[in-house]
């Protein structure tokens, strides 16, 4: 094929200025940066409304079969924001402060109310952070949990990750909570945000985290018992492996859940536009895991009865509380919202209804079996 | 019609998908967004028909060539001027913002020189080429990169981040009285056929536009914007999602791929859009280097000279205006302006087809 003269030459300055572009890729080099793996954000001691901020710097070994113990280090520093903290941080180490690794943002439980939003702001504005990092609660200071190094940590990995995302630990009472569900929950009208609160034993060499907390931006935040964690977590949020103690007079009897669907709808008295109760029903399949006594296969209807009885009381009583407390880590305002056109001051209305509105709960428990022996 | 028509729409649907499009589309979130976007969604297909009909009778002739024969210099040259600086314009706005996007989240160090040099120059390459190749470049940039994307976007769609409650919320905005803003940046959704008014002139076969072409266009503009304007809303909420400058950046770093290749889905988004984009604006200049070319296509000059002169002159002005416009522009004159152009998308489609409507009336005759 022959090109023309002009088309040439283009192809040749082309080629050549594209090597000249090579050299001005910014990158830096692996060796010149430190991963940053986790945050964690405190009140500040000594300034009046400051932070202070606690980075987990994971630090780089040859061979990780020659290093028995991951090796972290520890940067913290006060300041206004958390912006600035992180800004003279970067004065206090010789290596870049790399951020785009990072996936995990412990906050303080003291933090977690009303100017939540503030200091968050950080995190969604910056084009580095990952939006699905986990958020979480700590008690009783973040710095605290940032430095607990678990015994079962193993190099090259992280504790804090493995807890959430249900990719190692799926336990049911940990709740896990992304950057962006945070921001979306935070923002919108009609559902509370519920973090992860992630505890530490008295040797600080265990991470616990089986306790949420609800955050609502009027209020201090409300801790969920570890109970409550559990029914929120499995039962409203379709988390898996729940399994639940019945107990009748002296039968005990281990339940584990396999499946659980949930749904509701508002149910209005005739000639009212605005809802006053709360329909429930839950689907439930399980097997019986453990239990004190023998057990008959051919009385599970009986046992299917028991379970009922005592999830209904359970949800009742957690529903009912975060009705007092005026929080609605469920969505039940979101659903309203979303039920009906949007009009002037839906919301609103809303908000003077939930208070006075009835939860009527139907679960129904299946049982398949009673495990492998009866 | 013929598969390249297809291909055309589809670019410039897939790069609007994630580049100015859905943030206009949610400034209205609450203000008559989702009336207006049926309304629009009916109205690009009217278009697309209308393009295809009012080209029938002229089978293997691009714009210019039909202008010239059947229409006056002093209407064709004041015409073609104008659709030049349209479509110059069209594939600016979709550079200026990729250009932003890398800038903001995959090279933030880089200088913003380096940058859109690297753009330009490749494209500049492109516009000379023939426009025949530029259509098998689209045909093969389709093939490697539609499939991926359409995978991560059908992906999104049963992602466990989805929260359709919102999606909801944001159509219980369906009694407000509808938005001509979001009529006409849905509309635009579907200009990418229109780059055929300079592709017509290779493809030789005469193209039909009946119930089936109308449904596949239809459907595949559906599924653009619903994708583009309820994905982001079920992902980052709808209060307040008119807010945030780049709602697909935002929403595919959102989305996690639990055992994926990268657990991040945002880097693997950015580069297929980014091919996707940098097609777009390829398509969009070369029809706009056409056009400007025709008219100051000075035919005392001997045909070499003409070329090469004409082809630097576009080149050089296309460039300079790429580094100047991109340089100064702020996010928010960005966002004003692409809301003004995308206003003016509709009215310069009514233009055009009334030029048409003479055109085939004097062929006729």
């Amino acid at each position: 094929m022959k090109l023309p003269l002009i088309t040439k030459w283009f192809v040749v300055i082309l080629c050549m200025s594209s090597v000249l572009l090579q050299s001005g890729c910014a990158f830096k080099d692996i060796d010149k940066l430190l991963f940053v793996s986790a945050i964690a954000i405190d009140p500040a001691e000594h300034l009046e409304n400051g932070y202070k901020v606690t980075l987990k710097v994971a630090l780089p070994f040859g061979a990780i079969k020659e290093s028995n113990k991951p090796s972290y280090a520890y940067l913290s520093r006060e300041g206004e924001s958390v912006g600035e903290a992180i800004r003279m941080l970067e004065t206090h180490v010789d290596k870049v402060l790399e951020l785009g690794h990072m996936k995990t943002i412990i906050v303080n439980e003291k933090l977690l109310t009303n100017h939540m939003q503030s200091f968050m702001d950080y995190f969604i504005r910056r084009g580095d952070i990952q939006l699905i990092a986990y958020v979480a609660g700590a008690r009783p200071s973040a710095e605290t949990v940032l430095k607990v190094e678990p015994s079962t940590e193993a190099p090259a990995s992280v504790a804090l990750f493995n807890f959430f995302g249900r990719t190692a630990n799926e336990s049911p009472f940990i709740v896990t909570t992304f950057l962006f569900q945070l921001r979306r929950e935070v923002l919108a009208k009609g559902i509370n945000p519920v973090l992860p609160l992630i505890e530490t034993n008295d040797k600080h060499d265990e991470l616990i985290v089986n306790n949420a907390v609800v955050v609502d931006h009027q209020s201090d935040p409300k801790v969920l018992s570890t109970v409550e964690t559990k029914y929120y977590n499995s039962l409203l949020k379709g988390a898996s492996g729940l399994t639940y103690l019945v107990k009748d007079e002296d039968l005990k009897l281990l339940i584990d859940v396999s499946q659980s669907k949930m749904n509701y709808r508002f149910v209005t008295k005739n000639g009212n536009t605005t809802p006053d109760a709360i329909e429930m029903h839950f689907k439930i399949k399980g097997v019986i895991k453990e239990a004190n006594k023998k057990i008959l296969l051919s009385n599970l209807e009986e046992y299917n009865r028991l379970a009922s009885k005592e999830m209904k009381k359970k949800i009742k009583h957690f529903l009912t509380e975060m009705q007092e407390e005026k929080l609605d880590p469920v969505g039940f305002g979101l659903r309203f919202r979303i039920t009906r056109l949007h009009k002037e001051g839906l919301f609103a209305e809303w908000e003077k209804v939930y208070p006075d509105m009835k939860f009527t709960i139907h679960v129904d428990v299946a049982l398949q079996g009673t495990g492998s022996i009866e | 019609m013929s598969r390249f028509v297809y291909f055309l729409l589809l670019s410039n649907m897939a790069a609007n998908l994630i580049a100015a499009g859905p943030r206009i589309l949610f400034s209205k979130s609450e203000d008559g967004a989702i009336v207006a976007i049926i309304m629009g969604l009916f109205f690009g297909v009217f278009m697309n028909w209308a393009l295809i009909t009012s080209l029938k009778a002229f089978p293997g002739k691009s714009l210019p060539e039909i202008l010239t024969q059947y229409v006056s210099g002093w209407i064709k040259v004041p015409v073609l001027l104008f659709l030049g600086g349209i479509w110059y314009t069209a594939g600016f706005q979709t550079l200026i913002t990729y250009i932003d996007i890398l800038l903001r989240f995959l090279t933030p160090e880089m200088s913003v020189y380096t940058v859109i040099s690297m753009f330009v120059i490749v494209i500049s390459y492109s516009l000379i080429m023939q426009s025949r190749n530029v259509l098998y470049m689209l045909e093969l940039v389709f093939i490697l990169f539609f499939p991926v994307a359409v995978y991560y976007v059908v992906k999104i769609y049963f992602a466990e981040q989805m929260n359709w409650d919102y999606v909801v919320l944001a159509m219980t905005y369906i009694d407000n009285p509808p938005s001509y803003l979001v009529f006409s940046t849905t509309a635009f959704y579907f200009v990418g056929a229109f780059d055929i008014i300079i592709f017509n002139s290779l493809l030789k076969k005469r193209m039909k536009f009946g119930i089936k072409q109308a449904l596949i266009v239809f459907s595949l503009g559906t599924f653009t914007v619903f994708t583009s304007y309820f994905i982001p809303i079920g992902v980052l909420g709808f209060d307040d999602i008119e807010n945030i400058l780049y709602p697909w950046i935002l929403t595919s770093d959102s989305i996690r791929m639990k055992y994926g290749v990268i657990e991040r889905v945002v880097f693997i988004f950015l580069i297929l859009f980014l091919a996707v984009a940098f097609l777009n604006i390829i398509l969009h200049w070369h029809v706009a280097y056409k056009l400007f070319e025709s008219v100051f296509g000075m035919e005392k000059l001997s045909a070499g000279i003409r070329k090469y002169s004409s082809m630097a002159a576009v080149i050089i002005v296309f460039w300079t205006a790429a580094f100047f416009i991109t340089l100064k522009v702020t996010d928010y004159d960005l966002f004003l302006y692409s809301q003004y152009f995308f206003q003016l998308i509709p009215i310069v489609f009514v233009g055009l087809m009334i030029l048409m409507l003479l055109v085939n009336r004097r062929a006729r005759s």
